[in-house]
């Protein structure tokens, strides 16, 4: 019995000791995997920082410009170019009706607002268009069609 | 013999007893020894047992996902970034290596300065070989080497000769932001712009610090004042973009300019923030602000009229127009047509004091307060006299800053509330003070409006924005004496002119007339084009969006009734 037991804590002395030597074997191994990412991380940083340089000297509007000129077929955006999307017909507009000369309804849409750019120069023309009457099919000259 | 019957008692011996009880109880005293050592042990044990179980089972049972490690490093540099408003970078620290030398272990300082000479030429051979035999333990041979440097030096082989990492200063959009971000010297200590204005705080380095600047804005600034100069074949040439409701600088352009990384190459001019440290005659630009004053106070209406009709002489001195409409003209017409002898009526009207106290408010009279150390201080006439009220008040005899003049046509357009330029990035409108009603902002509006459709600065048009400004030519001071053909060519504009949001200004030192302009190199010519230029290229990126000039709210807020000035002149 006093044998038995002898053994059996000569056994788990053994074992214990084993065991703490490998866990403290594992941990040893995990913090230098753990430093070397670390450092694998600041040296990404520091990679990152250097690439954010380069990226904003990319980035540069002349550099960009230049490159725009040479490569793309686009021009400086003009103010009568821009639209908001309140100028564009509403839905409901797709339904309404006027009556032409025959007096039935047809359907039509109405004209886009004027863009920014259209000034008074041709107020009288645009008048013309927006303000006049409806007018139906203009009659051919010389009768046949 | 107390220490014998201490040993005794040591060892629970009691020899004055008898045999047999001395035996009992000595084995008592033994039983109750092991007893306690036993119950010790078993205290120990149930506690590391305890703390067993408390560890493996009671507590969190698994590894935490996250390591919360104390010593997670982070890339810290030894100056923080500078960035945009919008986060783009504008100045980094890159790190580079720089070559030194301990003289102590080089046996050969001939042979070794020759042999580095082959990869670091432009190194002079006396310097070295003197640097290289002080037998000094350190001793720098060239800072900031390329890596492709490190490399062939470290190929050579040379033993003394060390690399130290450093950290270098770079602008990776160059001359761009050149006045405003400054420069650092070879220790990275920043000694000008935002570089000297907040060394401290880029050298705590709490991340980075966003400056108001726009690079787009910036950009458009730049290009299109750089043109003008090269067209006009002017000296210099001075930009700003603010922000009427902050106060903010989105854009701030100085010609000449210099390169950052070798400012030390730059001739001073270049170096020279003409924006913030420059001082200038404003010329007409001011009756801005002198037909602010006079309509804030009250003293005239829209409709007053002036008489123009002859120069007005005060003692030796005589006023003149430059392009005389030589009549009575009312205070919208007298700004139309930049009338120097009006606007001095004007000024007359209301009065010294009361132009003092109007142009301190304007913040004209005090150096600007803006977070740069190149600050130039206005020049003002002492004593302040009549003729020089008058003078004033068409802009000569008060030198200011161009950005001065863009702060004070600010707080006149936004409703008439000043706030502090700024080139830090702001969350909201700072605190104002109030300078002219609301109801003079409106009308000035109006006026600077009226300057574009039908005054000088009709160039400056761009369909959509409703630009609103003022021209300004003034003629140059040359130690004290004004030089006829050397002028400084002012536009200031806000736009879009029914509800102002950013004020843009250029100014051109020295322009010359071409064949395009007829020869003439006044601010309507060459600023106003320049000015008309920037604002098609930025209102789109900053968001304005440009609107039909026949809107019905668009005409009210920039209608002006010039007939009823007419009508009044047949009452006089």
């Amino acid at each position: 019995m006093t044998r038995l037991m002898t053994f059996m804590w000569l056994a788990m002395t053994v074992l214990i000791g084993v065991g703490t030597y490998w866990v403290s074997h594992e941990v040893d191994l995990l913090e230098r995997e753990y430093a070397s990412i670390q450092s694998r991380i600041v040296s990404e940083q520091e990679t990152i920082h250097v690439l954010d340089a380069e990226w904003s000297y990319l980035n540069t509007p002349q550099r960009i410009e230049d490159l725009s000129n040479s490569y793309l077929q686009l021009a400086q955006i003009q103010p009568l170019q821009m639209a908001s999307i309140n100028d564009l017909p509403a839905d409901n507009d797709m339904h309404l009706y006027r009556l032409d000369k025959f007096g039935e309804a047809v359907k039509f849409l109405p004209v886009p607002r004027a863009r920014p750019g259209e000034l008074a120069t041709d107020e009288a023309a645009e008048s013309m268009i927006i303000n006049a009457a409806p007018v139906g099919i203009p009659e051919r000259q010389g009768g046949q069609p | 013999m107390s220490f014998l019957r201490f040993s005794y008692w040591l060892r629970g011996d009691r020899p004055e007893l008898g045999p047999d009880q001395r035996e009992r109880h000595a084995l008592e005293t033994a039983r109750n020894r092991i007893f306690i050592t036993g119950a010790m042990f078993t205290i120990g044990f149930l506690w590391i047992s305890g703390g067993l179980i408390n560890a493996t089972i009671l507590k969190q049972g698994n590894e935490p996902r996250v390591a919360s490690g104390t010593d997670t490093r982070e890339l810290k540099t030894e100056r923080a970034d500078i960035v945009d408003r919008n986060g783009m970078l504008l100045a980094t620290d890159l790190p580079t290596s720089s070559l030194y030398a301990d003289a102590r272990v080089i046996k050969d300082p001939v042979g070794s300065s020759d042999l580095l000479r082959t990869v670091l030429s432009e190194l002079d051979r006396d310097t070295l070989i003197r640097q290289l035999s002080s037998g000094k333990p350190f001793v720098w041979v060239r800072r900031n080497l390329t890596p492709e440097q490190q490399y062939e030096v470290n190929a050579l082989g040379i033993p003394g000769l060390n690399f130290q990492r450093e950290e270098r200063r770079v602008y990776p959009q160059g001359r761009l932001f050149a006045h405003a971000l400054g420069f650092t010297d070879i220790d990275n200590n920043g000694i000008a712009g935002i570089e000297r204005k907040f060394d401290n705080e880029l050298r705590v380095n709490n991340g980075p610090l966003s400056v108001s600047l726009d690079i787009r804005v910036q950009h458009a600034l730049h290009t299109e004042i750089e043109t003008a100069m090269k067209t006009y074949d002017a000296v210099g040439g001075a930009g700003l973009v603010m922000d009427v409701y902050t106060g903010e600088v989105l854009g701030m352009v100085s010609l000449p300019d210099f390169d950052p990384h070798r400012p030390g190459q730059a001739p001073a001019d270049a170096r020279f923030n003409r924006t913030t440290l420059g001082v200038y005659e404003q010329g007409s630009t001011f009756k801005l602000f002198n037909t602010a004053i006079a309509l804030d106070t009250g003293s005239v209406q829209l409709n007053s009229m002036f008489d123009a009709s002859q120069p007005l002489r005060i003692g030796r001195f005589a006023i003149n127009d430059y392009r005389g409409e030589n009549r009575w003209l009312s205070v919208a017409e007298i700004i139309k047509y930049s009338s120097n002898i009006g606007s001095a009526r004007m000024a007359m009207n209301f009065g010294t004091e009361t132009q003092k106290q109007y142009f301190k408010k304007f913040g004209l009279l005090d150096p600007a307060r803006i977070e740069l150390p190149e600050i130039g201080s206005p020049l003002i006439p002492n004593p302040w006299r009549d003729v020089n009220t008058m003078t004033i008040s068409f802009g000569h005899g008060l030198a200011v800053t161009p950005l001065q003049l863009v702060n004070g046509i600010s707080a006149l357009v936004n409703g008439g509330i000043r706030r502090p330029a700024t080139i830090i990035k702001q969350d909201g409108a700072p605190a104002g003070e109030r300078v002219v009603s609301a109801q003079t902002s409106e009308m000035m509006r109006r006026l600077m409006r009226l300057v574009v459709t039908e005054g000088s600065g009709k160039k400056a048009e761009v369909p959509g924005y409703f630009l609103g400004g003022k021209t300004g030519t003034a003629e140059k001071l040359v130690n004290g004496r004004y030089v006829k053909n050397a002028r400084i060519s002012t536009f200031v504009a806000a736009f879009p002119m029914n509800d102002p949001k950013y004020v843009v200004v250029v100014t051109l030192d020295e322009p010359k007339g071409t064949k395009e302009t007829y020869g003439f190199a006044t601010a309507g010519w060459v600023s106003a084009p320049a000015v008309g230029k920037v604002v098609t290229r930025i209102a789109p990126l900053l968001g304005v969006e440009p609107a039909n000039a026949r809107a019905p709210e668009i005409e009210q807020a920039l209608r002006l009734d010039l007939r009823s000035g007419e009508r009044n002149l047949a009452s006089f």
